[in-house]
Formats: structure tokens, C-alpha cells, sequence
């Protein structure tokens, strides 16, 4: 725990230091006036993207995980291919895509670019679910069955522990994959760390961009090191 | 006891096993034997609802296992299946506690019943409880298997080719002591095997089914000496004849014999001389030391020159030895009879490779 703990206090740390950023954004572009993003701090960018990484990928967890155990049963076997099927289309369109689609039926700000999000990260998850239960050998099923364990027994105390290390690779890949791509929410003014890039980009301030972007770098390293901690507590590893 | 009852299992328009009725009665080992497709599995999986039968019944006591819920049924039957599949994420003693957890015992219940199971397979507790199954040979694996099986105290065990990953030498001690266990614990076992060997090794009754038929369900002793057509005939090999002398013991065809005890011999001696040309010498306290011949003997000086002194294994058998084994050691050592001993190596009898070979000529006519 502990050594988990230290990293995020680094970051944090590191992120609310505003005075630290200033002065590396101004040894690299000495020639801007202005160095960081002036409408919000980056805590409170940090935060907003947060949000919108933690809904989405929240629910594109209890999603994937629910249609990939779903696809995996006697019952809903025959969408196993309609759900690998779909999941690989969905990666298919680029996020801004699915953007410009959603405001239309969703207006702008959080809710589009919760969709967008969503739709993408669903599907390594889904995909490593479906993998990681087909991986648990049938034989250790049938053993489980033999013995008198139910469908939904078996399905968590056998099924489930065994797959729990590829579903979480899945989650680790899709939620490290959502930190960057959840930038684009700013587009349609959702906020997070896509602003400063965003305006960057629009006033030509390479400053901002770099201010936007290197928080969201670290948070994706943060978070693939948290996620990493979590598989190797959880997952049995014989 | 199990009872089948005309149970037949249809896939599509063929059958996987068909109209057979058997009875299996309390405490045996049953060992289902045929080769590949025949229908073994299938009918052992009928018994606990893995596979439900296209018609026909079976009973456990009297009762239909078609009136049972599968899950309950199943807790009440140990099974084991031949890669084992123990949980890999869950340590020898967490897969031996499944059964139990799922009857709720207590937790300190659980715990002692564990290190009883290991003992009983000879598995140190305290070393093995908290390896993982990656950490186990094959041997170990299939002992924790079959501890895992019998957790619950269930009793009757199904078994499919369970020692079939295992290397024949620790194959053969797992046979051994799993009838040692079974004997002791009085399980009523269906065993599914395509090793004719094994079968022979541990059944009470061999059922051998073709293409789904049971084509004959007998002792094994009784199969090997007398089967019923040519497929069993082929399927038992055409060392059946010796096959048969594996199942029975030294002890079932000794004969009584005479010795002299190498202090106290002379007052035996003239009598011992009318019976034979040679005695077995055994020290006072009966342990077998060697063979005489009698005529060379008259005092006990001569008794030392004239014995034959030699080491107990190479003269004699013990009287659990089968009768394989001991024909074996007699054309090993060129000899036509052996000395039986029991525990102690102190002579009991002897065994007469005349005997044997009527004894073959006797299962062969019957």
C-alpha cells in the first residue's frame, strides 16, 4: 500500500507546484509571454479530467466485464461473435468521429464526450474478458462442476480468479489508452486536460500544449503503475 | 450400490451408450475398460449428472439420481478426472476444502480434515498445505486429487482415468495404495481406464463395453480365465493365462511344509527323511536361513556344511506375493519351489510351480 501511495503523492505534488511548471515551460519556450494556461490551474484540469476518465472507463468496465462473462455462457453464446464482432468495429471509428456523432444527439460538453470515451474503451476490455475466460481450461471447469459447484460458483470462484490477470491487463490498457484520448473532450468543451492543448493549438502557444500534454502523460504513467500494483495483489501468479 | 438400468445415451442418431444394466455393488471398485468411443466416460458421467441419459435409469441406494439436484448430487460423489484439475489458484489445501466450504462446515472442521487427507495419502501436511499445484509432481498431483475427492467423506468415488498422466513405476504405487485406501475406507469406486493392467490391478468387477454395449461384467479373475467371445478374449491379451496368476496370492495355493531349526534338528530328522531329499533350515526362531540336503545330515556339524545358506529373498516368497510374481523369481532362479514367508520372514509354507501350472489348467477349463 504504502508504496503505492507514494507515487500519487508525487504527483500530486508535482501537479499543484504551479510555480516549478512555470519555470520549465519557460526555459523551453523562452519566447512566449504567456506559459501557463490562464483559464484554469492544472489541479483543476487534473480533476475535470479525472471525471471523464473515471465515469468512462467505469462504465465501460461493468459494461465489457458484464457482456464479456455474458457472451462466455451457455446462454448467450451465440453473441459471442456479434460481441467480438462489434468491439473491434468500435475501435475501428476514431474518437472524434464518435464526437461529432454524439453532439448532435447528446448537445456539447460531458455526456458526448463521456459516449466517445466510453465506446472506446470498452472494447479492450471486453475483448481481454472474453480471452481470459476462454483461457481457463475446460477440464478445471468440469472438475468444478463434478464437484458440485454451481454456474455462478464456478463462475467466481474458478472462472473469474483465473481470467482476473488478462481482464485486468485489458482494464490497464484501456483506461492508460482513455487518460490520452479523453483529451479531445475539451473539443467540445468538457474540459480537462485537452483545454490547454486545445487553446494552445488555437493561439500557437506550444506552452500550453506542452503543459496539457505532459499532465496527461504523467497521469497515464501514474495510473498504469496503480493498475500494475492492482494485477499483482490480486492475481494469482502460479 | 449403483444400479443401471437400461441406460442408453443417444447423440443425435447414434449412440454413445446403449441399454446397459449393471450393478455396482457396495464397496467395490468397478473399473469401466473398453477402448476409445466405447461409451466408458459417457456411462460414468451418467452417475453424477455430467451427462444426463437418453432414457433409462440409475439409483444410488435405491434412489434416482434424476430426482437429485445435480450440485447436491455431486457434493455427495468424489470425482476425479484425469489431468486432475486441481484449481491452479488455490493451494493444495484450499483445493482440498472446496467440497467441505460448499457444505458450510466450520472452518477449524475444514482445517483438520485437511491434514487428515493429506496424511492419508502420504502428503506431509505441513509442507504440502500451502504449495500451489504448479509446485507438485505428477505423482503428488494425483494424490492431492484424490484427497481432494474424498474430503466430504463421500461414498462412492468416480474416477476417470485418473493415474493416466502418471509415469507407469509411481503409477503402479498409486494403484496400490489407492486400493489400500478404498479397502480401508470402504468407497464404492467406478473407474474409468483403457489399461487392461490396471483394471486387472484394481478391480473387484471389470465391466468391458464396445461401441457403447457392455459386453461382459465379471470378476476379473473370472474374465481373464473364462471370456465371453473373441473381443474380450483380444481385449484381455493373449497373456491372459498369466494375467490371472496376478490376481491371486502365494498364500491361496501354499502347502504346508517341513524344517529344521539349526540347533534342534535330530529328533525330526528320520521322519523328515521318508518326505524328501532336501528341508528348509530355519533358525530357532523360524526365520527361513537356507535349505539342506537331508541325506548329507546326521549330526548338527554336518547340518552346518550341508546348509545351503542363503539370502531369504532369492528361496522364498512372501504370502502376499501374487502368483506372476512368484512364477517369475522360480524361472529367475531355476527353481521349482519356493519357500512362504510372512511378515517376519519366518517360514509359513511353501509354493510348488507344479501347483501353479495346474492352477492355470484349472481357470483355463472353467
Amino acid at each position: 500500500m504504502v508504496k503505492a501511495v507514494l507515487p500519487v503523492l508525487i504527483f500530486a505534488a508535482f501537479i499543484s507546484n504551479m510555480a516549478l511548471w512555470e519555470g520549465l515551460l519557460r526555459f523551453l519556450f523562452p519566447r512566449e509571454k504567456v506559459f501557463l494556461y490562464p483559464q484554469a490551474n492544472l489541479s483543476q484540469l487534473v480533476g475535470e479530467h479525472l471525471v471523464l476518465v473515471l465515469v468512462s472507463s467505469a462504465l465501460a468496465i461493468i459494461v465489457g466485464l458484464s457482456i464479456g462473462i455474458f457472451v462466455t455462457r451457455p446462454a448467450g453464446k451465440d453473441f459471442l461473435r456479434i460481441a467480438n464482432e462489434l468491439s473491434s468495429l468500435a475501435q475501428t471509428f476514431p474518437p472524434v468521429a464518435v464526437l461529432a456523432l454524439a453532439v448532435p444527439l447528446l448537445g456539447f460538453g460531458f455526456k458526448p464526450t463521456i459516449t466517445a470515451l466510453f465506446t472506446y474503451s470498452v472494447l479492450p476490455i471486453l475483448r481481454n474478458t472474453i480471452a481470459g475466460l476462454e483461457g481457463v481450461p475446460l477440464n478445471t471447469i468440469e472438475a468444478a462442476s463434478g464437484m458440485g459447484m454451481s454456474r455462478l460458483q464456478i463462475l467466481g470462484r474458478i472462472e473469474l480468479p483465473l481470467a482476473l490477470k488478462v481482464i485486468l491487463a485489458g482494464i490497464r490498457i484501456s483506461v492508460i489508452v482513455n487518460i490520452g484520448t479523453a483529451t479531445i473532450g475539451a473539443v467540445v468543451g468538457a474540459g480537462g486536460l485537452g483545454s490547454p492543448i486545445i487553446s494552445g493549438l488555437v493561439r500557437d502557444n506550444p506552452a500550453f500544449v506542452l503543459e496539457g500534454a505532459l499532465a496527461a502523460a504523467l497521469l497515464a504513467l501514474l495510473a498504469d503503475f496503480l493498475i500494475g500494483k492492482a494485477e499483482q495483489s490480486l492475481s494469482w501468479s502460479h | 450400490m449403483i444400479e443401471l438400468i437400461n441406460v442408453s445415451k443417444k447423440y443425435g442418431d447414434i449412440f454413445a451408450v446403449k441399454d446397459i444394466s449393471m450393478t455396482i455393488g457396495k464397496a467395490e471398485i468397478c473399473v469401466l475398460i473398453g477402448p476409445s468411443g466405447c461409451g466408458k466416460s459417457t456411462t460414468l458421467k451418467m452417475i453424477n449428472r455430467m451427462v444426463e441419459p437418453s432414457s433409462g435409469d440409475i439409483l444410488i441406494d435405491n434412489e434416482s439420481v434424476a430426482e437429485l439436484k445435480p450440485e447436491l448430487l455431486r457434493r455427495r460423489i468424489g470425482y476425479v478426472i484425469q489431468s486432475i484439475g486441481l484449481f491452479p489458484h488455490m493451494t493444495v489445501g484450499e483445493n482440498i476444502a472446496v467440497v467441505p466450504r460448499l457444505l458450510k462446515w466450520e472452518k477449524s472442521r475444514v482445517a483438520a480434515r485437511v491434514d487428515e487427507l493429506l496424511e492419508l495419502v502420504k502428503l506431509d501436511a505441513l509442507k504440502y498445505r500451502e504449495k500451489y499445484p504448479s509446485e507438485l509432481s505428477g505423482g503428488e498431483a494425483q494424490r492431492v486429487g484424490v484427497a481432494r475427492a474424498l474430503a466430504a467423506d463421500p461414498p462412492i468415488l468416480l474416477m476417470d482415468e485418473p493415474f493416466g498422466a502418471v509415469d507407469p513405476l509411481n503409477r503402479e504405487r498409486l494403484q496400490y495404495e489407492f486400493v489400500k485406501i478404498q479397502k480401508a475406507l470402504n468407497k464404492t469406486v467406478v473407474f474409468v481406464t483403457h489399461d487392461i493392467d490396471e483394471a486387472i490391478r484394481i478391480a473387484d468387477k471389470i465391466a468391458i463395453l464396445k461401441a457403447g454395449e457392455l459386453v461382459q461384467y465379471d470378476t476379473p479373475e473370472n474374465m481373464l480365465a473364462a471370456p465371453v467371445n473373441k473381443f474380450v478374449h483380444d481385449f484381455v491379451g493373449v497373456d491372459r493365462a498369466l494375467k490371472r496368476l496376478s490376481r491371486f496370492k502365494v498364500g491361496e495355493l501354499m502347502r504346508p511344509t517341513t524344517s529344521i531349526t539349526m540347533v534342534n534338528y535330530s529328533t525330526s530328522l528320520d521322519e523328515m527323511r521318508k518326505k524328501g531329499r532336501f528341508s528348509w533350515v530355519t533358525d530357532v526362531n523360524k526365520r527361513l536361513r537356507g535349505w539342506a540336503e537331508l541325506t548329507k545330515i546326521s549330526t548338527e556339524k554336518e547340518l552346518n556344511e550341508a546348509l545351503t545358506e542363503l539370502d531369504a529373498d532369492l528361496i522364498s516368497a512372501h504370502v502376499d506375493t501374487s502368483l506372476k510374481d512368484a512364477l517369475s523369481k522360480m524361472l529367475e532362479h531355476g527353481v521349482k519351489t519356493l519357500a512362504v514367508v510372512d511378515d517376519d520372514t519366518l517360514l509359513i509354507g511353501e509354493i510348488r510351480m507344479a501347483d501353479i501350472v495346474d492352477f492355470t489348467d484349472e481357470g483355463d477349463s472353467s
